[in-house]
């Protein structure tokens, strides 16, 4: 296992929350967890992350408004986001990439491990 | 002999036939005037000869006004929100017309309503060797609304299954992570889980296929295409439907080698496999399904080759059609009925990446399907 890389999880359905953070907390990451986009922007303001897994629909703010704010502000524009979304919102994909997400995840096309490789290659030094 | 020929009863009945004939002329007129379609027509200049109270209505025009003025300056019609001209398609062959209804015809009235028409262009050869193109249109309004709503409510639906089939496949999957190693489960209960997680795929698949059909519908289907690692993509794909292969009974392979770099969508290509693929294992019993690639100039062709029931001849045009399905098709399978909607998806998918796709088939031997991908 590499470095401890610092994740913060946003998505609001908690059984899937919970499932991926489980996962990547036995894999040796530590992870914080926010169900909301409004809990994700107050954590990420608070503290410095390796990587953002956003959930794209949230609710009170959404994901793609969080990921505006976080890639606008100075203290957190370098910080790594990939977006999580389900099969069908592809124009959400490509308003992501605009707005500058690092990548995405299709839930329903992954495994935990699936979300583990994703993130050690995105955090991986030659990526960069 | 003969009677004489009465001049005045010739004059009577001249003037009945006459009468007649003016009454049954009157008729048509009336009925044309009245029909709830837009009916005009052209002559061979294109100017308006004929223009009923439908049409009136439609394109805001008297009957008296539109009488000998060109078509295109009367009739505002779009298709696919591009100008129609009348002298486009007027006069010609039937297979230029088949092409009109593809795209969706519109006028908009006065009110700035949207309203949806199905065109027909009938030609008629006078006696006197002129032509004339006689142009019908149908409201289809609400058809086409009818048809949004379901499209709209099919990609709803689908998406709202997918997020408990999302959660219920991790869950599934964090459970056997952690029962991974501890000889804690018995037969049984291995096989309940492993019947439960092939269930899901299938449900996952057809929630995937419904979603992108009502993509496809709505013109909405956005893919990312770019550089993507095809072996790695075959190696996930050989992976995943060897299992498949051993319980059938087949053989399986992929072909060896290096392939590189394509252009494709790294989750859309998985599902253009997956449907090639379960469609070959539905349909062959015995024998082997293999994966071969060729190498060409420009791309890459993929064959999924089997050697099972085949497609006849007269199902070769609905294959990739919505909801088309062959007489195979229409049978009920061990692995499920088949929706019809797989190999639109696919063949969607694939061009929307940027390739072709096409079979060759011989019933009871087997079928190749293949599909080509931009090589970078």
């Amino acid at each position: 296992m590499g470095p401890k890389y610092k994740i913060l999880l946003v998505e609001d359905k908690e059984s899937l929350r919970t499932v991926y953070a489980e996962y990547l907390r036995m894999e040796g990451f530590v992870v914080d967890e926010a169900k909301d986009g409004q809990e994700a922007l107050d954590k990420a303001m608070a503290q410095k992350y390796d990587l953002v897994l956003l959930d794209v629909m949230l609710p009170k703010v959404d994901g793609l408004e969080v990921l505006k704010s976080l890639k606008s502000n100075p203290q957190t524009k370098d910080t790594k986001v990939y977006m999580l979304t389900v099969l069908g919102r592809d124009t959400v994909i490509k308003e992501g990439f605009d707005i500058g997400a690092d990548g995405y995840l299709i839930k329903d096309k992954i495994t935990p491990p699936m979300i583990k490789e994703e993130i050690l290659q995105a955090l991986s030094p030659k990526a960069s | 002999m003969q009677p004489p020929l009465d001049p005045r009863k010739i004059l009577s009945e001249l003037y009945v036939k006459n009468l007649e004939l003016y009454r049954e002329r009157s008729r048509i007129h009336e009925i044309i005037q009245q029909v709830a379609e837009v009916v005009f027509a052209v002559d061979q200049d294109y100017k308006i000869t004929l223009f009923n109270k439908t049409a009136e209505a439609v394109f805001n025009f008297s009957q008296e006004k539109a009488a000998g003025m060109s078509a295109d300056r009367v009739v505002k019609l779009s298709r696919d929100e591009v100008f129609f001209s009348v002298k486009e398609y007027a006069f010609k062959k039937e297979a230029t017309l088949n092409e009109i209804n593809k795209k969706s015809i519109t006028a908009i009235d006065r009110l700035g309503r949207k309203f949806y028409y199905r065109l027909n262009f009938a030609h008629t050869l006078m006696e006197t060797g002129e032509k004339e193109c006689v142009i019908t249109l149908t409201n289809i309004t609400n058809e086409v609304e009818e048809d949004k709503r379901k499209d709209e409510f099919i990609f709803v639906t689908g998406h709202e299954l997918k997020t408990p089939v999302t959660i219920i496949k991790n869950n599934l999957w964090m459970f056997r992570y952690l029962f991974a190693g501890k000889e804690t489960l018995t037969p049984r209960q291995k096989e309940l889980l492993n019947n439960t997680s092939e269930e899901l795929i299938h449900l996952n698949k057809l929630t995937t296929d419904l979603l992108d059909l009502s993509r496809i519908a709505q013109n909405r289907l956005v893919l990312n295409v770019r550089d993507c690692n095809i072996d790695q993509v075959l190696k996930d794909i050989g992976d995943s439907f060897s299992q498949m292969a051993n319980k059938q009974g087949l053989k399986f392979s992929v072909s060896k080698g290096q392939f590189g770099m394509v252009k494709a969508d790294k989750e859309r290509i998985y599902e253009v496999f997956e449907n090639l693929l379960s469609n070959a294992f539905k349909y062959t019993e015995k024998g082997y399904i293999k994966i071969g690639i060729a190498r060409q100039k420009s791309h890459l062709k993929i064959l999924i080759v089997d050697s099972g029931a085949g497609i006849e001849r007269k199902d070769y045009p609905k294959i990739f059609t919505k909801f088309g399905r062959g007489s195979e098709g229409l049978k009920v399978h061990e692995n499920g009925a088949s929706t019809g909607l797989g190999l639109y998806v696919t063949k969607n998918l694939v061009e929307q990446m940027g390739g072709k796709i096409g079979f060759t088939s011989e019933k009871g031997k087997g079928t190749e399907f293949w599909f080509t991908l931009k090589r970078t």
